[in-house]
């Protein structure tokens, strides 16, 4: 169930669907500094480091980054309230991002692990009619807007949760339940036969255990499950007429990208959507890397390095003459950022690189280990990078299975909360604390598993104890 | 009935004037008369029978999990359950010590005549309480509508301002054994008649539940070496913290009475099933609802077949009788089969029974119709605790009769009601889910109906309710003193164990090999050593130089906040949220039909439940909490109205 409480929400108020930029809501005081963990402040007037220190109605220019990786999400420009000047009333940040439902997706994801909950249908609104920032007028508007959206909502959350995905949360929940309900007898009454209570206990501990597993399996699923939704982002990276576009278009069937033999013609980034095995690809073919006079170039530059660093994967070209020094320094700016980097040795039917061993030891130093040859123009290999691309995928979620993606944020960040505190519960059981202990963290996590499938803890259980258990004084 | 009618009938008559009546004598009662007669007011308590004042019909046992909690609440708050159950107990244990400390509950058996004998003495000499034995056939209003006194058979009129009914099991009560019906109250006892018809008649809304107990059995023909003996502990703190302050300790184990367990045998559950036709419960004879959690022996065998055998306790009733107790073997079945059920036992079989078990009816309010003060929403004035309001258990009651001998005097004394809320006891939790969730069984508390538990502990209740206790006035400033002075000691002990740094010694190693720990690199705080598991307060006595001697109370106190720290914050972020809504209150003249968004089902529930605070009408069964945000919006629209 929901508390009225003002603690920090967040919610994006343009509307659902791609538009060309997106404002997502933040509000709550003390929501700055939690917002803080997730941002990066890149200019501002004035010199300030942090969102929260921000003065009230100022903007700064930055990115929002995922707390856990420090991974760049998007570019944007956030927009600090300080209470009571916001429209809720209290303290608030806007977040003005790029509009696709990806980036919005990820950044609510974002603060959501920085400690800040998605808001509830109504819930700004709510908060500014309380805080006084709105008129008696608008109260019965306000009243309206709660419960119809709140139907909304539910008919939403049914077609989020459906078929393979529901019966899974059906299964871990309901395990949840009876481990509750196990647990619970045990605590309140006191032992008929100790051996049998230590092997139930085991018992307990394994479906625990189990449970615990799935949940981790469907949180690892959400980057999958928004790779479904969103596409997965492969971007080509290397100097300029290292064979980029020329593998594009071989990926893609048709001349996309103008491919010459001056160096440095792609200078803006290039998005081709296609479809590899299923799995829904946007390749990106950047412009070359490397120091240069040119301005325009020099943009185009500065997008490609952007572009490496938001990609899920990317194709590190590297032909035949490029020397050690080059292939090292040109790599290690996006190395990091990355999770996935691929080494591939290009336009190999034009001779190998003589020192691709070299090269290899170098760039593994950045952890780049897997290398691919090939060569667009014979068309050797590409099947290659293609799996390399699929395999990437399904490494993805530990290998859960296409019906059992998280595509939402909200039931992300429910699940996250809900397998952290399980673990807490599991500590409680390994570290002999009591079984009431264990049940209480048990208890917050059915919480978070319920506030997804609408389920409350108190009542549920006591029927599943009483339907199960013969419970004498 | 007004008390103008009632001073009309023929033979009626004045028969005194008091600020608060209490009807029934039970453990709710006693604690009802006792708390109002304590805050000063003129009270005077009714019963069936004085000689079985603050009876234990069924088990001769206080405490128990969750309920041990229970009555160290009601000791905290200023309550006398807990000094007579330490004077009277003739076995005292702690349950659950095998688990963490949340749920560790005292539990005692106590001499059940001593305990009768022992309250009575002392209400009669509490001053301002008068002792009444006369059976209560009326309730009694102004022309208002308010309660305004009493009537009894003999058509006394007693005025009151305020009236507290706590009629337990006995109003228009039937005793079943088989096809055997009587109508009788518990125990051989008279029954009440007439009073829930009086209560019917003011628009009080009344349901029928029933109950049970098992046989008595004649020590002398039992044969214990068939049995396994239970002993009681002497090396636990006693129910009343006002006895713990003063370290009186429960008896010596030699000085204390044994329990014995056994378990049912294929024969008990071949009698049961060969005779389940004559059973009342199976033939539809008895209407009212049972208890789940404490089914009759047929009941357990008939609901869960895969069990084969059912664990029973023989408890003792006293020292001055030879009377046991078979707990766990509760029936209805008819006498004759009774016999042959008990003599299928491990060591009764030459038992004589000495008393039968039986099944009782009764007649009790509909919970929801009754305020968290216990006050009734439909007589303003009538208050009701204990087994009128559905619950179950000496405890239970006992719980609810301090909170309405209490309300009772707070609105007499033209002060605020005093609520305990779910956070700060279970006999919040009882209350709260009595009033807003109702029930169609005899309510029993159970630790998981608490979602609080960790913080609601038998050894921290005086930290959670007697500063309460003696803001109303039942806690003396004498007691409270050692209270302060004890949390005192406990603030600072924590502190000191944050703040002192042991070495990584040999002496240190030794210590935390006895519980596979590794010695730590470097200095680690006493208080980081005693979270590690199997690590406690008394295992660091040789590494910690400068500590003082302390009670045991403490120490387990320390202890436990420090070791459980991580979880009890997991609670405290819930009590927090939960506090919130609690403190938002709805006015009483509230018309949920002219709230707009509010859904239709949630109108309802509203309009008759009548919630005193937005916490409480969330936790009622129909209303979203999307109908808790408009009514939220609602009452700030309506504040800044006026």
């Amino acid at each position: 169930m929901y508390s009225y409480d003002d603690e920090p929400i967040c919610a994006c108020s343009t509307p659902a669907g791609i538009s060309g930029i997106a404002v997502i809501r933040v509000s709550g005081n003390g929501c700055g500094k939690l917002a803080d963990k997730c941002s990066v402040i890149l200019r501002s007037s004035g010199d300030y480091s942090k969102l929260s220190e921000l003065p009230g109605y100022t903007c700064a220019f930055g990115y929002v980054k995922d707390p856990s990786t420090d991974a760049r999400v998007d570019e944007v420009v956030f927009t600090h309230f300080e209470a009571p000047h916001s429209y809720t009333g209290e303290e608030m940040v806007e977040i003005s991002s790029h509009g696709s439902g990806a980036v919005k997706q990820e950044i609510l994801k974002c603060l959501g692990m920085s400690g800040i909950r998605m808001a509830y249908p109504g819930e700004f609104s709510r908060r500014a009619f309380i805080n006084g920032k709105m008129s008696l007028a608008s109260a019965e508007a306000v009243m309206d807007v709660i419960n119809s959206e709140t139907e909304r909502q539910l008919e939403a959350a049914g077609s989020l949760l459906s078929g393979k995905l529901a019966d899974e949360i059906d299964y871990i929940e309901k395990n949840l339940y009876d481990q509750a309900a196990m647990l619970e007898t045990f605590t309140e009454f006191d032992t008929e036969d100790p051996d049998e209570e230590d092997a139930k206990l085991e018992e307990v501990k394994d479906n625990l255990s189990d449970c615990h597993d799935r949940l981790t399996t469907l949180c690892k699923g959400y980057g999958k499950g928004r790779i479904l939704s969103e596409r997965l982002r492969v971007a080509l990276l290397g100097l300029p007429n290292s064979g980029k576009s020329t593998l594009l278009n071989t990926l893609t069937g048709f001349d996309r990208a103008i491919v010459t033999e001056v160096a440095g013609t792609t200078r803006d980034t290039i998005e081709v959507q296609l479809n590899i095995n299923g799995i829904p690809v946007t390749l990106i073919d950047t412009a070359g890397i490397r120091e240069t006079e040119d301005i325009i170039e020099n943009i185009g530059i500065g997008k490609a390095y952007e572009a490496g660093r938001g990609a899920d994967m990317v194709f590190y070209m590297i032909p035949p003459d490029m020397t050690v020094e080059e292939a090292y320094t040109c790599v290690r700016e996006i190395a990091e950022d990355c999770e996935s980097v691929t080494g591939v040795f290009s336009k190999s039917d034009a001779g190998d690189n003589p020192d691709r061993e070299e090269i290899e030891a170098k760039l593994s130093e950045l952890g780049i280990t897997d290398f691919i040859s090939i060569s667009a123009e014979e068309d050797l290999n590409i099947d290659k990078l293609e799996d390399a691309i699929i395999d990437y995928y399904n490494e993805l979620g530990g290998g859960a299975s296409e019906g059992l993606l998280i595509t939402n944020s909200r039931h992300y960040t429910k699940f996250l909360k809900a397998s952290k505190k399980l673990a807490l519960a599991l500590d409680a059981l390994d570290n002999n604390l009591g079984t009431e202990v264990c049940a209480s963290a048990l208890r917050a996590c059915l919480d978070e598993v319920g506030e997804v499938t609408g389920k409350t803890v108190s009542a549920t259980l006591a029927d599943t104890i009483f339907s199960r258990f013969c419970i004498g004084k | 009935m007004t008390i103008r009618e009632a001073l009309g009938l023929d033979t009626s008559f004045e028969a005194g004037t008091f600020d608060v009546a209490v009807v029934g004598a039970g453990h709710a009662g006693c604690e009802a008369a006792h708390a109002a007669a304590k805050l000063g007011l003129n009270t005077i308590l009714f019963t069936l029978s004085l000689d079985s004042l603050a009876n234990l019909p069924c088990n001769p046992s206080i405490g128990g999990t969750s309920k041990g909690q229970l009555v160290r609440e009601i000791d905290a708050l200023g309550g006398i359950m807990g000094i007579m159950a330490d004077k009277c107990a003739v076995q005292m244990r702690m349950l659950n010590r095998s688990k963490g400390p949340a749920v560790y509950s005292p539990r005692a058996q106590e001499d059940r005549q001593m305990y009768s004998m022992e309250m009575r003495y002392y209400l009669e000499n509490l001053p301002g309480l008068t002792l009444k034995q006369a059976h209560i056939t009326e309730l009694l209003t102004d022309e208002e509508g308010n309660a305004a006194g009493v009537m009894t058979e003999g058509k006394a009129v007693y005025r009151a301002r305020a009236v507290v009914i706590c009629s337990g099991t006995y109003m228009e009560a039937r005793i079943i054994r088989g096809e055997v019906i009587t109508e009788s109250g518990p125990d051989g006892l008279p029954r009440s008649v007439g009073l829930s018809s009086s209560l019917g008649s003011l628009g009080v809304p009344l349901l029928r539940f029933k109950t049970g107990t098992p046989v008595r059995v004649n020590s002398n023909s039992i044969d214990f070496s068939q049995m396994t003996r239970q002993d009681g502990e002497d090396d636990i703190p006693p129910f009343s913290y006002r006895n713990e302050m003063e370290g009186k300790l429960p008896a010596p184990v030699e000085e204390q009475i044994p329990c014995w367990s056994i378990w049912t045998t294929e024969e008990t559950r071949k009698v049961i099933s060969d005779n389940m036709d004559r059973s009342p419960l199976y033939s539809g004879e008895i209407k009212g609802v049972g208890p789940r959690y404490c089914p009759s022996i047929e009941d357990k065998f008939m609901r869960f077949k895969d069990k084969t055998r059912h664990q029973i306790f023989v408890e003792p009733m006293g020292r001055h009788t030879n009377e046991m107790y078979l707990q766990g073997f509760s029936t209805s079945l008819p006498e004759e089969i009774q016999e042959k059920m008990v003599k299928s036992l491990p060591g009764l079989s030459d038992a004589k029974i000495q008393r039968a078990a039986y099944a009782i009816e009764y007649d009790l309010v509909d919970p929801l119709s009754i305020k968290a003060s216990l006050e009734s929403k439909v007589v303003p004035g009538l208050f009701t605790a204990g087994q009128i309001n559905g619950s179950s258990g000496y405890e239970e009651a006992a719980a609810q009769g301090i909170v309405a001998g209490i309300n009772a005097a707070m609105k007499l004394l033209g002060r605020e009601a005093v609520i305990i809320d779910r956070s700060q006891g279970y006999i919040g939790v009882l209350i709260d889910d009595l009033v807003t969730k109702g029930t169609n069984e005899p309510y029993r508390m159970m630790t998981s109906r608490a979602e609080y538990r960790l913080f609601l502990r038998q050894d921290n209740a005086d930290e959670r309710l007697t500063p309460i206790g003696h803001e109303i006035g039942l806690v003396s400033d004498d007691v409270f003193e050692k209270f302060e002075k004890k949390i005192k000691a406990i603030e600072s002990e924590t502190e000191r164990l944050k703040k002192t740094y042991v070495a990584p010694t040999e002496e240190l190693g030794e210590l935390l090999d006895t519980c596979n720990q590794t010695l730590p690199k470097s200095g680690e705080s006493l208080a980081d050593l005693i979270k590690r598991p199997g690590v406690t307060y008394d295992l660091l006595a040789p590494v910690d130089k400068d500590r003082k001697p302390l009670a045991r109370n403490i120490k387990f106190a320390c202890e436990t906040n420090i070791k459980y720290e991580g979880y009890l914050s997991l609670e405290k972020e819930k009590i927090e949220k939960f506090k919130n809504l609690e403190k938002i209150r709805i006015p009483e003249d509230i018309d949920y039909s002219l709230i707009k968004g509010l859904r239709i089902e949630a109108t309802q529930k509203l309009t008759k439940m009548k919630p005193e605070n937005v916490g409480r009408a969330s936790r009622i069964s129909g209303v979203s909490p999307a109908d808790c945000e408009v009514l939220l919006v609602y009452l700030e629209q309506r504040r800044r109205l006026k």
